[in-house]
């Protein structure tokens, strides 16, 4: 009887120890869980999931989890690290256990386990960057985001360099900031919003290098000044108030290339042969034409290129007059003061026609 | 002592079969698992089982040797 117990019990045991490693098979599919790496490991379980945020969402992708990578969880270092995580979890602790597995992105040949044609992949790129690639993290970040510029430079040294040159606000932002994942480029419309008002469907037809964002090519679109004025508003609204020649053309006409600025000697004959645009700007400005200021101290030569015969008269004469610069008679152009705002009324109070006698105040006494 | 307790009754078994029924239930009502320490609650539901299991395995290998190698030798001796 004492024996036929026995073998009850016996039996009974043994039907516990299956159900016990049925239960062990469920406990081990859930550490293999994406879940189950989310309880400590918020942060990459986050950058997993997010779109263009790390190497980890192309995992995603295809379907790798974490233990796709780091299964050492799964074997000698398991029990370890349970027994870490539990104390952990128990004394609120938050120093994570150290993996006892080899998931380092230095190394390699974890790597290589799923990705051995690495050198194929990259064969027909003009500059291929595995030739001598020496671990992994050089340029695939994992589970961080982003990598320093100086990485990306490697490869890429002419975006890198026009970037740095002539990237404008860009060049402020980190590759990573357009570019969070490799050979991922972030929409436009991210940051800049419809900033044409949907005018303009591609950006890149303009604007062709993002590196360069201020160098802009104009197309054929742009030949209607209508678009230029809907973010240059404020020389719309100066043209309208100072009416000119310049106010009736496109703007093409003087800035074929966005932020580019034509030789006024294009379309104008200049004052001097050597003459630039800024010489012009001195006095002229390009969206007021007919509002010519100087300073007190333009030179009279400037004055010559227009006033020769008038500037030659009054340099040969005999007079004080020669000696003075033209501004200080026209301190605006087109101004002709009155001789008695200097010379008061030397010969009689009612003598106000000068000119009777001294002909011209750049040759009072005549040839 | 020990031996004739296991010999009178199965006492023993019945305590290795109790720890190995407390060790499952453990393991059983943490499933599905939502956190670290129901995991470890399993695995040491778990020890209790190996540890009850292990326990029938000492007895069973206590009565055999009991059974057949003792009364082989008190055999040899008598004769």
């Amino acid at each position: 009887m004492a024996d036929m117990r026995k073998v009850v019990v016996i039996i009974t045991m043994f039907i516990f120890i299956l159900i016990a490693f049925a239960v062990v098979q469920d406990g081990n599919h859930y550490v293999k869980q994406n879940e189950f790496c989310n309880i400590c490991h918020e942060r990459e379980f986050d950058s997993y999931n997010t779109p263009g945020d790390s190497v980890d969402f192309a995992h995603l992708k295809y379907e790798v989890s974490c233990a796709g990578c780091h299964e050492g969880h799964d074997h000698a270092a398991f029990l370890m690290s349970m027994g870490k995580m539990i104390i952990l979890d128990v004394t609120g602790g938050s120093t994570p256990p150290k993996s006892k597995d080899d998931v380092t992105l230095e190394n390699k040949e974890r790597c290589l386990v799923c990705h051995d044609n690495y050198k194929i992949l990259m064969s027909d790129r003009q500059l291929d960057p595995h030739i001598e690639v020496t671990d992994c993290s050089s340029c695939h970040s994992g589970h961080t985001r982003g990598m320093d510029e100086q990485t990306c430079s490697k490869c890429h040294p002419v975006e890198y360099k026009t970037l740095e040159e002539e990237g404008a606000k860009h060049s402020k932002k980190g590759c990573d900031f357009c570019h969070p994942s490799h050979a991922f480029i972030m929409e436009c419309t991210q940051c800049h919003g419809s900033f044409h008002q949907g005018i303009f469907v591609e950006c890149k037809e303009c604007h062709t290098d993002a590196h360069k964002p201020t160098d802009v090519e104009f197309t054929e679109m742009v030949l209607n000044k209508s678009l230029c004025i809907q973010c240059h508003t404020n020389v719309n609204l100066t043209f309208n108030i100072n009416p000119s020649k310049h106010a009736n053309l496109d703007c093409i006409m003087c800035h074929p290339s966005h932020g580019q600025k034509q030789q006024c000697s294009k379309c104008h004959k200049p004052h001097g042969e050597e003459s630039t645009r800024a010489d012009c700007f001195v006095c002229h400005k390009g969206h007021t034409p007919r509002d010519v200021k100087y300073s007190g101290s333009t030179p009279t030569n400037l004055c010559l290129e227009c006033h020769e015969e008038t500037g030659n008269n009054l340099l040969n004469s005999d007079t004080k007059h020669s000696g003075m610069n033209c501004v200080k008679c026209h301190p605006n152009h087109a101004q002709i003061p009155s001789c008695m705002d200097c010379h008061g009324t030397p010969h009689t109070s009612t003598t106000t026609d000068c000119e009777r006698c001294h002909i011209s105040a750049h040759q009072l006494w005549g040839k | 002592m020990l031996e004739k307790l296991i010999k009178s009754d199965v006492v023993l078994y019945y305590i290795a079969l109790f720890i190995g029924f407390i060790g499952l239930t453990m393991m059983v009502v943490f499933v599905p698992f939502k956190s670290v320490a129901t995991l470890m609650m399993m695995l040491s539901g778990l020890g209790l089982v190996l540890l009850g299991t292990t326990t029938v395995m000492i007895l069973i290998l206590w009565d055999l040797k009991t059974k057949y190698l003792d009364r082989h030798h008190a055999s040899i001796h008598k004769d």
